[in-house]
């Protein structure tokens, strides 16, 4: 609770004091006189003192209000409740698909112990990992794949790569050499010796996977064109949105650590059973 | 060494010399246009053609180079010495400094790195000149980059700590400082040597990542990022394959940081 509301806080005071910050294109306007202008910055003086603007918004976010979107000019509950309903929906078969094709590629590469396979899966995920998130959203926007694809091939090599590192660990302890050693097959070792010895690694690595997903979410949604929380968090930030920046860090923070919890929650029944 | 560590090795510093003489090897400035020969395919005068200002695109690339490789491993190392000092200190010392370098090293964590980079460099000035974008973009790099490694440092050292080697030298009356300094810090090269080879080529990939979203490296400098918003047209591609070329390189490049970490190293 502390690191969220330090990391809402440290975001507030980043964006208050970031340049040109409370700076109003509409006092451009000629047509407006100095009353109109006054009223602008009027509008904008409750967010120019931070520790007023903290104070008010943790108020107001304990009333369930989370209050209006300086660039959206709409109240920031509906907006991300919409987005993220757009981003759910990426991420609810993108997370899954990523997961599927990580566990089963480690698997079948970690148990086979084929050479050509596993230096096969080693480029396509060396390749997948040197190319940079925002060209692989380019390819899924102009090839219509879109951001579901593009957050699978994003998440995929990174998720591999520990994924296989951690079944590698497992097949090297010492009660599954000796399992190995007295001559187990390969699938029943994997079951009942490599499997649950990783298993309380993998589920810290799948809360991990979330906040990663967030993080792809950026330069995927906004490349991708997909009005979802990626999209908005970038919008936010450049239209230096200070009640919906440390709306989103706030709701980041406490995705990440309610994934973490739950990860740690889930490790606290395995471990037992796995040794 | 393993074969790979050689070509990647060979690679990495072929390119960083090419890069490095970009002023000798390119045959014209990054920021020349040659107006008379806008979006013109490779020839002998361009090897890779021109951007659509005209601008020789191999040059670019050449100077791009000079920017990603040489302020990726700055910055890297900034995120490494941030890393090695707040994780030393916080390894070493324990009970409440370790738990308000472990508390910011967690709220850190708590954010998705690329959120917390874009909304940092966010409220920075967007318009400003190249330099100062390209120094901005590598600086927030680097100090936003020591989290993840000060975890690991903080491991390593809490690791030595307690072995037997720094209970004899604390028990023969070496002073913190001088533990800090002659044992412990030479046993965390190998850790740091890895965090730094970690760091580069997710940085590069960053800068990347951060410049095609128009918040890294501001036009004309080049970067390989900046290089890559190019790739923004993709249609014309199957027909221009040259323009692939900064994404080849870029991947070559990652690659072959990626390639220096031995087995151990990535499995840690």
């Amino acid at each position: 609770m502390l690191i969220v509301l330090v990391g809402g806080i440290l975001c507030a005071t980043l964006v208050r004091f970031s340049p040109g910050f409370g700076i109003d294109e509409r006092e451009l306007d000629s047509r407006l006189n100095s009353a109109s202008i006054a009223a602008i910055r009027d509008s904008h003086s409750s967010n120019l003192s931070l520790p007023k603007f903290y104070a008010k918004y943790l108020r107001d976010m304990l009333r369930g209000q989370l209050g209006m979107s300086e660039t959206f000019q709409r109240p920031i509950s509906e907006l991300m409740r919409e987005r993220s309903n757009v981003s759910l929906r990426s991420l609810a078969w993108a997370l899954p698909g990523a997961w599927i094709l990580v566990l089963s590629g480690t698997i079948l590469i970690t148990g086979i112990r084929n050479r050509s396979l596993d230096v096969f899966s080693s480029i396509v995920v060396g390749g997948l990992m040197a190319t940079p998130g925002a060209i692989v959203a380019l390819w899924a926007a102009s090839t219509g794949r879109g951001s579901g694809i593009a957050l699978i091939l994003i998440l995929v090599p990174t998720l591999y790569r520990y994924t296989r590192n951690i079944l590698e660990r497992s097949f090297r302890k010492m009660h599954v050499m000796a399992a190995r050693a007295r001559g187990i097959g390969t699938l029943p070792l994997l079951v009942w010796h490599v499997l649950p010895a990783a298993a309380p690694q993998v589920i810290g690595l799948v809360a991990v996977s979330i906040s990663m997903a967030f993080g792809a979410l950026i330069p995927v949604e906004f490349i991708c064109d997909s009005p979802g929380i990626g999209q908005l968090a970038l919008q936010a930030a450049l239209g230096r949105d200070l009640p919906l920046l440390v709306t989103l860090t706030m709701v980041v923070t406490i995705v990440t650590f309610l994934a973490n919890a739950a990860a740690d929650a889930v490790n606290d029944v395995m471990t037992p059973l796995s040794a | 060494m393993r074969v790979d560590r050689k070509i990647a090795w060979f690679v990495i510093l072929g390119l960083v010399t090419v890069c490095l003489c970009a002023q000798i090897v390119a045959p014209a400035n990054y920021a020349k246009q040659f107006r008379e020969a806008p979006n013109s395919a490779p020839s002998k005068h361009f090897l890779l053609g021109t951007d659509d200002l005209g601008r020789d695109r191999f040059s670019r690339l050449l100077y791009g180079g000079r920017v990603s490789l040489l302020l990726a491993p700055a910055a890297a190392l900034l995120s490494t010495c941030l890393a090695a000092g707040l994780g030393t200190v916080a390894g070493y010392s324990g009970g409440i400094v370790a738990r308000i370098i472990m508390g910011a090293v967690d709220l850190f964590l708590s954010l998705p790195w690329f959120f917390l980079l874009i909304t940092v460099r966010a409220t920075l000035p967007l318009d400003v000149s190249p330099m100062t974008s390209v120094t901005v973009t590598f600086a927030l790099l680097g100090f936003l980059g020591w989290a993840a490694s000060a975890r690991v440092v903080y491991a390593g050292v809490k690791a030595l700590r307690t072995s037997d080697f720094i209970t004899t030298a604390r028990s023969c009356g070496c002073i913190p400082w001088r533990t800090l300094a002659v044992h412990i810090m030479p046993n965390l090269k190998p850790i740091l040597w890895a965090q730094f080879l970690v760091s580069i080529p997710a940085f590069i990939l960053a800068e990347a990542n951060l410049t095609m979203l128009g918040l890294g490296v501001a036009e004309p400098l080049p970067s390989w990022g900046s290089l890559l918003r190019e790739l923004e047209n993709y249609d014309n591609l199957s027909s221009q394959p040259w323009r692939l070329a900064p994404l080849v390189l870029l991947m070559l490049v990652v690659w072959g940081f990626q390639a220096l970490l031995s087995h151990d190293e990535v499995m840690a």
